[in-house]
């Protein structure tokens, strides 16, 4: 249980306790955005047609409505599901059922019987799996258009043989220029789940963060103080 | 949680050799708990059949539209909205009706083609029930007469058991077949009936296009056939 909870920088809690706070949270958090543009926000034509395209027989944690349920009647389920969702976007809150659910457990390496050696994905439900394909899909579209020429991870039509490709034929082209050149290579999934991820969640500021900040000229301080001294919406409680 | 102790036995690769220069009685502890796998409760949730029965789920709209969602926080809604689906879902077998291939066939024959189909699926259920628990019943005096291990009056008990699930059995294979039967010799009657006023209604529609001699004797062909079809055998399910 250590080595998950360290994993998931969790802790130890109740799920009625859990989803007070969670409720008590979301209320108290002030509201981000008071209006909203009619093409902000998705169309029921978009979630039918993000429901038509769920897989079938995915595992899906707690839930109990299949994802075959979602695949086979979208028009109907998406009439339904229709106004949370909107709640969602409108309110910035997301059910606590959606924020996730059963930890499976997937040996990685080594020994079968050390629990370091095991990894844990979240089994979220099919409902919220499909409104963050939306939501990626509409945040996409406008990265797409925002993104610098060189970054191609997670956009469509762009491969990683493409990327590696490209520093190859780079260093050839500087290479024979006689320059020197160098590649820094940033692993962004490890910087977000050993960085980013506690300081969203605001679970702690650790040594990392502060030699972070302090290469930014910056102090560590707590997410709310943060954003108001850089500027930034407060995102803390909408990625937690 | 129970707790033994056991003596250490020098067992090595080549078999069992004793202690050599201790010869104490050293033992060993050993502690389990013991849990029975039924009475842990299930963990995963059990999923929903991926069928929606369109008329629960037509219901269910109505209450959400005409109950104030607005006011509910997310959490409530979201719950409130998976729990009242996963009522709405059917098996399939519940949800879908299959229309029958014969274009011909009424509303009223085909539940009753569907009326005698059930009954044939129970008369196969209650007969393999049958076959069953006569293999138990014979398997269960097989092993109290080979072992000899179980007292007289739990046999005695056990075959009084199986010779009332027997009889009830009976009882049901024989009302299974009885309405089997007589739904099957409706059916023949109902499925005549169509087909008598589909001839009827076909001859009324190509009447004006046959000539008189052509009409003659098409009409004694089908006087023919709805006599033979009225006076033909009956009672043999189709």
């Amino acid at each position: 249980m250590p080595h998950f909870c360290q994993l998931e920088v969790g802790k130890v809690t109740t799920p009625s306790k859990l989803l007070a706070d969670c409720h008590s949270r979301q209320s108290q958090t002030a509201i981000q955005q008071r209006t909203f543009d009619i093409v902000d926000l998705p169309s029921i034509r978009q979630l039918e047609d993000v429901l038509r395209q769920t897989p079938a027989g995915k595992a899906t944690g707690y839930d109990v409505l299949p994802s075959l349920l979602f695949r086979q009647y979208p028009c109907e389920l998406a009439e339904m599901f229709l106004p949370p969702m909107l709640k969602m976007y409108v309110w910035q809150h997301k059910p606590i059922a959606g924020k996730g659910g059963q930890l499976a457990v997937i040996h990685k390496k080594g020994s079968l019987f050390a629990a370091q050696n095991y990894r844990g994905i979240m089994l979220l439900p099919t409902f919220t799996k499909r409104v963050h394909a939306l939501l990626r899909t509409q945040i996409m579209d406008l990265l797409h258009r925002q993104r610098p020429p060189g970054q191609l991870g997670g956009f469509a039509h762009q491969q990683v043989m493409y990327g590696s490709q490209s520093l190859q034929v780079f260093g050839r082209i500087m290479d024979g220029q006689n320059i020197t050149t160098g590649i820094l290579s940033l692993d962004l999934t490890t910087a977000f789940h050993g960085l980013v991820r506690e300081w969203t969640s605001g679970i702690h500021v650790d040594e990392d963060l502060e030699e972070v900040l302090a290469a930014m000229d910056q102090e560590a301080l707590p997410i709310a103080d943060m954003c108001a001294r850089l500027h930034l919406p407060c995102l803390g409680p909408q990625l937690s | 949680m129970a707790a033994v102790e056991l003596p250490v036995m020098g067992w090595h690769r080549h078999g069992y050799h004793p202690p050599q220069g201790d010869c104490r009685p050293a033992r060993v502890s050993l502690e389990w708990h013991a849990e029975a796998r039924s009475s842990r409760p299930s963990r995963r949730p059990q999923k929903c059949p991926a069928q929606l029965c369109t008329q629960a789920l037509s219901s269910l709209k109505h209450t959400w539209v005409s109950s104030p969602w607005m006011g509910l926080d997310v959490h409530t809604h979201y719950h409130s909205l998976q729990q009242d689906l996963a009522t709405c879902t059917r098996h399939a077998s519940h949800s879908f009706t299959r229309p029958p291939r014969k274009q011909t066939m009424s509303e009223d024959t085909w539940t009753l083609v569907r009326t005698k189909r059930r009954w044939r699926r129970n008369l196969a259920a209650c007969q393999q029930l049958q076959r069953k628990t006569l293999l138990q019943a014979f398997l269960l005096t097989w092993r109290q007469t080979c072992f000899k291990t179980a007292v007289v009056d739990d046999s005695l008990s056990c075959r009084i058991e199986f010779d009332i699930i027997l009889k009830k059995l009976d009882v049901d294979i024989a009302t299974a077949l009885h309405q089997f039967r007589s739904h099957g010799r409706q059916v023949t009657q109902a499925l005549r009936h169509d087909d008598a006023r589909f001839y009827a209604s076909l001859a009324q529609e190509s009447y004006q296009w046959l000539s008189h001699n052509t009409l003659v004797s098409s009409g004694k062909c089908f006087e023919e056939i709805c006599r033979d079809s009225d006076n033909g055998e009956s009672g043999m399910p189709l």
